[in-house]
Parts: C-alpha cells; sequence; structure tokens
C-alpha cells in the first residue's frame, strides 16, 4: 500500500486509488474528471468513446451518474469520478548495458529494418513495418528495445491479441533477463506494478498516461475498422509526449497502405520470407456448391480434398463462420469416413489440444473459422478457403490465412486456394497485395 | 445498423408488413444468437413452486422442503428465464461489473409479465445489505423493475447480512437468519393488499422465504415473489 510508483504513467479512476493510497498521496497527482463535454457531446475521459447510455444509473455518490459502458471491464468510469496520474519518472534501477542478451542472426532485410528501427527510435519518431507473414518482425526489435532500455527508456508492446502477448513475453524475458517487465491482459492473476517493460494487450493501454518513450504495436490491422479510433486513442495517450511509435502489420488496410505510398509515414518494408521464398499466391476458384447438402460430392472442393488426402499432404480448412462450421462438419464426417480430422472455433474448449493434433500430424486435415488466421505455424500445409467471398474475410485476413502456407524453411511451398461465389474487390485485392509483396522481393533480390 | 447490447454484433431485424403496417418495430436489444441462449422458461414444464425446469410431479423436492417449512404458504415463485451460463455472464456483467444497462435487455420481459399476470399488486423489490449497496451503487432489483417501467415500493430494509448470499454454499445459505424488517414509514402498506415480491436470481429460495415470512407476519391478503432468473 502507498507504493506511489505505481501510480507512475498510469491513470486510474478516483476512487479505486483513494483505497490504496493515503491522502497525502492522491494530493500529489493530476487529476481530471471522469468525463467530458467536447463540443456539447459527453465523452469518457479515458477511452474517449462517445456516451452511449439513454438515461444516468443510480450511482455510489448517492444521485444518478452516467457511466462508460465501452472500458467498463477496466473499472467503472462514473461521471461524478475522476480520474488520477502521476507523472512518469523514468525511475529504474541502472542495468549491465548492453541489457540484450541474443546471439541469433538477422537477415539482411532484417538488418536494414533494424538499422532503419534503431533510427527512428533515436530521433522520436513514428514508423510502420509492414512485413510479410512470417518475416521475422520480433527478432529485428531487438536491438532497437534493448538500445532504448539501455537508456533508461520505458518501454511498451502491445498487441491486440492474447494469444501474441502470452507468445510474446517469455521470449522477451528471455532476451532481456536484467529487464523488469510485467504482462499485463484482462484477467491476468499478476497484480500490476511498476517495470521497465511493459507488454500488453491494447486494450489495457487505456490505464495508461504519458508512461512510454517507445511503443510498439503489433498487428494494427487485427482490428476491424471502427475500433481503429479507439485503438489509436489509446496509444496516443500511453505514449509520451516526446515519443516513439513503431506499428508492425503483415497486411496494412488500405487507408494505411496508401499513407505509406504517399510518404505521409515512414515506412520500412519486409517483402520477403525468412526463408527467401516467395509468398504463395493464392488461386481463386468458382465453386457453387452450398456445402451443407448433396452437392458437394459433385464439386471441385470435394475432389480437390480427395486428393490432397490422398496425397498424404495436410491442410486446413477455413469456414466463415460457427454456424455453418456446425453443418459442415458432420457432413465432412460422413464423406470423409477414413480420415481423421477436427474442427476447431473460438468457443470450443479443446480448441488448444486439436491445433496440437494437427502439429503433432496425427489429423489429415483441421477445419476451422478465422480463429487460426494469425499467429499459428504448421509445416507443409496446404490452404482451403471456403466461401471466401463472405464478409468475414477481410482483406487483411485473406492474406493472413494465405500467409499459413510455405512457412517453414524445410516446406517453403504450399498451394492456397480460395473457393468463392463471386470473385469480390478484397478476394482481388489480397491477391493483388500477395503479387505486390513478392514483386517487390524479387526487385530488391531478396528472394531466392 | 444496431449493435447487439452484449455481444457487439450487428443485428439486423426483420420487420414483417404487419409489425410495419402498426407502427410495432420494435428491436430487440440481443442478437438472435444470444437471443438464443437465454432460456425461457416458458417453454418448459416446471415446478408450480418454483417455476424451475423440472417434470413429473407439481413440486419440486426443494419446494417440498419448503411447504414443510412454511406450511400455510399458498404463493408461488415466478420466473422468466433459466439462470444458466450465458445468464451467470449477463449476472455477473451487470451486478459486480455494474453495468446498469444490462437492466435494458430484459425490460420487453419483466414489464410484459408484470403488465399480465399483477395487476392490483404492490411491487416489493429484496433489498440489498448496507454493504453490497455502498460498494455497488444500486439495487439491481430496482433498475431491472425501473427499466422495465414497473412501479414498485421499497417496504423492506435489509438490516445486516455477513458477507454475500452469492459467495456461500447452500448449507450456509439455509442457516442465514432474517435479515429483513419492515420500514416503519411503509408499515401499512402490506396489509389487505396484492403483494409480488421482487429478486433478480431464486437459488435457494432462502431470500425470497425470508422476505415471504416478514410480509406474512403483517397480513397481506396474498403474497407472490419473481425473479428475473431461476
Amino acid at each position: 500500500m502507498n507504493d506511489r510508483t505505481v501510480l507512475y504513467g498510469r491513470e486510474l479512476v478516483l476512487r479505486d486509488a483513494l483505497a490504496q493510497f493515503t491522502d497525502d498521496v492522491i494530493d500529489e497527482c493530476a487529476k481530471k474528471p471522469g468525463f467530458v463535454s467536447i463540443k456539447g457531446v459527453l465523452r469518457c475521459n479515458r477511452c474517449q468513446t462517445v456516451l452511449s447510455l439513454k438515461q444516468p444509473y443510480p450511482c455510489i455518490c448517492g444521485k444518478r451518474c452516467f457511466y462508460c459502458r465501452e472500458c467498463i471491464q477496466l473499472g467503472k468510469v462514473r461521471a461524478c469520478d475522476e480520474l488520477v496520474t502521476m507523472t512518469e519518472p523514468n525511475q529504474f534501477s541502472p542495468v549491465q548495458k548492453p541489457c540484450l542478451k541474443w546471439n541469433g542472426t538477422l537477415s539482411q532485410q532484417q538488418k536494414e529494418a533494424s538499422i532503419e528501427i534503431n533510427a527512428s527510435l533515436a530521433a522520436n519518431e513514428e514508423r510502420i513495418i509492414w512485413a510479410v507473414t512470417g518475416a521475422g518482425k520480433t527478432e529485428m526489435l531487438f536491438y532497437g528495445i534493448g538500445q532504448a532500455l539501455d537508456q533508461g527508456k520505458r518501454v511498451c508492446i502491445a498487441s491486440p491479441r492474447i494469444d501474441v502477448c502470452l507468445e510474446l513475453a517469455p521470449r522477451l524475458q528471455r532476451v532481456f533477463p536484467g529487464i523488469s517487465s510485467i504482462l499485463l491482459y484482462g484477467g491476468s492473476e499478476e497484480a500490476y506494478r511498476y517495470t521497465q517493460l511493459v507488454i500488453t494487450t491494447t486494450h489495457q493501454l487505456l490505464r495508461f498516461n504519458e508512461a512510454f518513450d517507445v511503443l510498439v504495436i503489433d498487428e494494427i490491422d487485427a482490428f476491424p475498422f471502427y475500433l481503429n479510433t479507439a485503438l489509436y486513442y489509446a496509444a496516443e495517450k500511453a505514449r509520451k509526449r516526446v515519443s516513439s511509435v513503431i506499428y508492425l502489420t503483415a497486411t496494412p488496410d488500405k487507408e494505411t497502405q496508401k499513407k505509406i505510398k504517399r510518404g505521409d509515414i515512414k515506412a520500412s518494408i519486409l517483402p520477403a520470407r525468412y526463408h527467401k521464398h516467395p509468398l504463395p499466391v493464392p488461386r481463386a476458384v468458382y465453386s457453387k456448391t452450398t456445402l451443407t447438402d448433396g452437392s458437394i460430392g459433385k464439386s471441385a472442393v470435394f475432389n480437390h480434398i480427395c486428393r490432397l488426402i490422398d496425397l498424404k499432404k495436410p491442410f486446413l480448412v477455413f469456414i466463415p463462420t460457427i454456424s455453418l462450421m456446425e453443418k459442415v462438419a458432420p457432413l465432412f464426417k460422413t464423406i470423409f469416413k477414413e480420415s481423421q480430422f477436427e474442427w476447431v472455433h473460438s468457443k470450443d474448449t479443446d480448441r488448444k489440444e486439436k491445433v496440437m493434433k494437427m502439429r503433432r500430424k496425427e489429423l489429415d486435415f483441421l477445419l476451422t473459422t478465422t480463429i487460426l488466421e494469425r499467429g499459428v505455424t504448421f509445416e507443409n500445409i496446404d490452404v482451403i478457403v471456403l466461401k471466401a467471398d463472405h464478409e468475414v474475410y477481410t482483406e487483411a485476413a485473406l492474406v493472413q490465412i494465405a500467409g499459413r502456407a510455405g512457412r517453414s524453411v524445410a516446406y517453403p511451398d504450399g498451394e492456397v486456394t480460395f473457393y468463392h461465389q463471386g470473385w469480390t474487390r478484397t478476394i482481388k485485392r489480397a491477391i493483388s497485395q500477395i503479387k505486390y509483396m513478392n514483386k517487390l522481393g524479387k526487385d530488391k533480390g531478396l528472394l531466392i | 445498423m444496431n449493435r447487439c447490447l452484449w455481444c457487439g454484433s450487428s443485428v439486423t431485424s426483420v420487420i414483417s408488413v404487419k409489425d410495419f403496417i402498426q407502427f410495432k418495430i420494435i428491436e430487440h436489444p440481443l442478437c438472435e444468437k444470444c437471443r438464443n441462449n437465454l432460456n425461457r422458461l416458458e417453454n418448459h414444464e416446471t415446478c408450480k413452486g418454483c417455476s424451475r425446469i423440472y417434470s413429473g410431479q407439481d413440486y419440486c423436492p426443494d419446494c417440498l422442503k419448503w411447504k414443510r417449512h412454511y406450511p400455510s404458504y399458498e404463493g408461488c415463485h415466478y420466473a422468466v428465464f433459466e439462470y444458466n451460463l450465458f445468464a451467470r455472464e449477463l449476472i455477473e456483467q451487470f451486478k459486480f461489473t455494474g453495468d446498469c444497462e444490462t437492466a435494458d435487455l430484459f425490460k420487453k420481459e419483466v414489464g410484459a409479465f408484470f403488465r399480465k399476470n399483477m395487476k392490483d399488486t404492490i411491487v416489493i423489490p429484496i433489498p440489498l445489505s448496507a454493504e453490497s449497496f455502498s460498494s455497488r451503487g444500486f439495487n439491481q432489483t430496482e433498475v431491472l423493475l425501473e427499466s422495465a417501467g414497473v412501479d414498485f415500493v421499497c417496504v423492506l430494509e435489509n438490516n445486516y447480512q455477513i458477507g454475500k448470499q452469492s459467495r456461500k454454499n447452500r448449507a450456509e445459505r439455509m442457516k442465514s437468519p432474517q435479515p429483513f424488517a419492515l420500514s416503519e414509514y411503509h408499515k401499512d402498506i402490506v396489509r389487505g393488499n396484492n403483494i409480488i415480491l421482487a429478486d433478480d436470481i431464486y437459488t435457494t429460495g432462502r431470500t425470497i422465504y425470508h422476505a415471504i415470512e416478514l410480509i406474512r407476519s403483517h397480513e397481506p391478503a396474498t403474497v407472490n415473489s419473481f425473479s428475473l432468473f431461476r
């Protein structure tokens, strides 16, 4: 209790802070109201979301107050409450330099990007890293992060996905053994403490205020568009006024791509994979089967699957929705009786086990929704996307899905097929994005 | 386009010609998937005493026990939805996270219940303990009733309760003493009237039966009880 380092660069609700700190500590804090009125519109002062409540509700203060529904999982911000923060002093115990303990090697393009990142960090500027799936984004950040930590800067790495954070944290802790670090996500058991390195979900960034000298945001494209503004606000709030932000993405959206091409934001583009083979270019095939009745038996999809089973080539089948999955899976059970396969979706409790089975090569194939679109690596697989024209498949999603194939050095090739019932702009853009990156890699001489 | 108040996915509502002509375009605050997660008890065979899903006899074993305990009590308990896993999540968000707007999800069902079945009754919400109330800032049952546009009178006081009911196991809950008292101010409102006690969840029935016991000692015409979940 009363450990004021916990307040450095943090933003807490006053009522929660009062439970943890004595009044003299609270007096030292900067305060701002829980809600602000901007141009007559009430907004939550923590997440800037426009108030969505139709009416105020009974409140702790005894009156009726509005509260913010958007960020309520981080603790309720009430209109009668205040937000408190203490200025970030960068008060860390000195470390033995360099703090980076890593002896891996970087590829040519990783080296170049790494140098550019270092320069951006030194100049406190923003940079976007557009690296194809499987380019090795994390490794090329090591030197930059190490340098910043050596200088006593506070560094944060944020990702919208918990899975990514969980994987990233131990890796970073291994290469920066002397640095205090913490992993933050909703439902984490660990209580917050003041550390120089913070690994967090982007949602938790809202709890910081001008805290970080370096902020790295992974997978900025993992958000649907309407959530983007909230994410950018959280990032703006969590970084210091003078600070550097590095955005990582494998599949920037149209807006970002334009910005990069216009030169509005400094960018490092890594078009080649670590193993220097080009990205598999998806083939789009028209298929009119509804997937849920007998017509599937005569379709190209069916023939394709049979062929892969005969070849004993493992593959992933992407299905847009859980409800369609629940219809298709039993049908597949009757058609492909001899084959071993499973299906996974976000509500599946055995998800991890099934993915492990696929990884151990115990399955011929795996049916999945978009949950396996990112972050998972299987060796030597083909990819089939059913109903690729469905609205859940954004351009980024399709590029990511295609990026599941041919990831390992041993098996750099893999076939990707999009079965669709209409040639959509999204499919077209996804394929041309992949081709563009391959061309760029070839032009730069980065491909074999 | 509307968004589901619970999961945030977009809701596309189908408007029938009949609704359109009658200007009765009411959009449900939940998407279809979330709505299907709520299990309406009226679609099931239920216990006549407490509305839980129960087939076979009229009364479930728990209710028979209560009947031995309170032999002269003839009222019964009404509930709208089954207290399943999804309901548990909703209640967690509503009560413990403090998202009062969750009450909006049920205003249609709660409102319809009271308008249809409970004419000329006085609705009395079960009060929270002082401890819960000061940490939460609202009584969920009152917020529920208010959202549904149901009038109620706060007649009961919750004088003491050590620890939250929801944190206790069944045996501990059954032993807990009478926590309620009638507020001085409203003493006469009960006599000769039809009373319905309202709560958010009916679990063991201990809380509701405490309240029933107290209300009955003030000579009402009838007493029944209601909860959103059972």
